[in-house]
């Protein structure tokens, strides 16, 4: 997987992806707002919701929060990362007009937990298209090592018709990387997190954005509280999907939002 | 070429045969005449309020709109969630998705003095067009008798199958006359637009967008139809309007509402 700076020019991180099905990006953010999320989020994982969750395909050592939106101030600064946002422009926007936040889902993968089943995320959308419907990007709030989970990633399965699924032939890399980094991938690539044979849990944060005129992964507009959603600035308001796509799909008549009807 | 029409005893396979053959399907007398003035006199003082926020060109000058009828009109349910309707919209949509949701649920008031809406498709909010898939379903409800003088919906029959870039045939253009009460049924890629009012009597019609679910919905029930609104309505209605996941996963809810369905 190729591993690229902060100082990198986001065409050439976006160029890499596209051609890849996915990419890192070392040193993106300041260990200052990753250490705030994982604060924040510290008390869902280990409350109710952590484990509520729990299944034979998420893991039954794994811990996961919806949603952070809604709980954490500092994520925006990850879910809404500027630099980011230029290589999710050049992979989605050739295809819509606007993006929107697919979900945003914490991860705390335990010592013991087994490799989760190889998938691709853009599998909830019931087409395949000969496009791209979304991007992940995954955000480890925890050192991310090949012993304790770092997400696993099936090597050239963006190019792939429907049919294949991985099997013992197919390389798998694994995203090792500090946080502050993230790893960038296609919806169409198979990927899985990894078994944890550590002492200690790997924290991520791993949102996703899909074309603007898909129905987001999950339903912002009631699962983040009105009142929180509109202390946020206007772009995250828009990727919540309060924007409608190219000023007609998905309008609404509240002139508080961004794309709110004014009369 | 007119359009075809049937009644309230014809097996849906017809209606469905019909639509697909020609684009657009009449249904004559589905409701009463009295339960459509029910619905006129809910949607009375919307209509005068808030009619002429969304005129222009497309729009026209001279027509009344009203969004979301749901939120304030509760008799309009009846048509939405209509038995025969829905049997209709499972026929067109359900073969491209698990399960489908309300599009748009718009009022519209065509007053005396208006001219001929312009020719489009509905789909067209939706950047894709693929062949044997249709994204979307109108259904437009004659509130008033719909005439060939008050500006019954015209609709280019057999334009369904035209090329993105085509305009279509001109020669095939029908209008849907029908009587309070009566139903036109048009697919989402079949050009239609709304006819001059040459009479001195305003035409009433309340149409209705289902569309496959897992696109975007073209007006954000969420936000029109908010929670403490939509829980009053039965669960058929609260399905249609979003509030449940598009197989398992697409557009989850986390949260105790009981205006979620879950499956």
């Amino acid at each position: 997987m190729q591993r690229f700076d902060v100082n990198t020019l986001s065409v050439e991180v976006a160029a890499s992806l596209r051609a890849d099905g996915a990419v890192i990006v070392d040193n993106y953010v300041d260990l200052v707002v990753i250490e705030s999320v994982l604060r924040d989020l510290r008390s869902e994982f280990d409350g109710e919701q952590g484990k509520s969750t729990q299944s034979d395909f998420n893991g039954y050592k794994t811990l996961r929060v919806n949603s952070v939106l809604d709980l954490s101030r500092d994520s925006v600064e990850l879910v809404g990362h500027r630099r980011m946002m230029e290589v999710l422009d050049e992979i989605l926007l050739l295809h819509c007009e606007q993006y929107q936040i697919g979900s945003m889902t914490a991860i705390e993968i335990y010592p013991g937990e087994t490799d989760q089943t190889l998938h691709r995320d853009d599998t909830i959308y019931p087409v395949r298209l000969p496009m791209e419907l979304q991007v992940s990007v995954m955000w480890p709030l925890t050192q991310f090592t090949s012993e304790n989970g770092a997400t696993r990633i099936v090597k050239g399965s963006h190019r792939w018709g429907g049919e294949r699924t991985p099997g013992p032939g197919d390389q798998i890399e694994q995203a090792e990387m500090a946080p502050g980094s993230a790893l960038f991938y296609l919806g169409s690539m198979y990927h899985g997190g990894g078994a944890n044979y550590s002492h200690t849990a790997r924290a991520g944060l791993i949102n996703t954005y899909s074309l603007g005129w898909l129905r987001s992964e999950v339903n912002h507009q009631i699962m983040v509280p009105t009142e929180i959603a509109r202390t946020y600035p206007p772009y995250i308001q828009a990727l919540m999907g309060y924007a409608p796509h190219a000023g007609m799909l998905g309008w609404h008549s509240m002139p508080e939002w961004p794309g709110g009807d004014a009369e | 070429m007119t359009i075809s029409r049937f009644d309230s005893a014809t097996p849906t396979t017809t209606i469905v045969g019909a639509l697909w053959r020609y684009g657009a399907a009449i249904v004559e007398r589905l409701v009463s005449s009295a339960k459509m003035q029910t619905i006129a006199s809910e949607l009375r003082d919307r209509f005068d309020m808030q009619g002429l926020s969304t005129t222009n060109h497309f729009n026209g000058f001279q027509t009344l709109r009203i969004q979301s009828v749901l939120g304030y009109a509760p008799s309009a349910a009846e048509l939405i969630g209509h038995e025969q309707v829905l049997a209709v919209a499972n026929s067109i949509l359900l073969p491209h998705c698990d399960s489908y949701r309300i599009g748009s649920t718009t009022g519209i008031e065509i007053l005396p003095g208006e001219i001929e809406q312009a020719l489009h498709r509905d789909d067209s909010i939706y950047p894709i067009s693929l062949p044997g898939m249709q994204c979307q379903l109108s259904v437009m409800w004659a509130i008033d008798d719909f005439t060939d003088q008050n500006g019954a919906t015209r609709v280019a029959l057999k334009s369904h199958n035209c090329m993105n870039a085509d305009l279509p045939d001109l020669s095939r253009i029908s209008q849907a006359v029908m009587t309070s009460g009566s139903v036109l049924f048009y697919l989402g890629s079949t050009w239609h637009g709304g006819g001059a009012n040459c009479s001195d009597q305003p035409r009433m019609g309340l149409i209705n967008t289902y569309a496959l679910g897992w696109l975007r919905q073209e007006v954000n029930q969420y936000l029109e139809v908010p929670p403490h609104i939509a829980v009053n309505y039965d669960e058929r209605i609260r399905r249609l309007l979003g509030y449940t996941t598009h197989g398992e996963i697409l557009g989850y809810y986390r949260g105790g509402h009981p205006v979620w369905v879950n499956d």
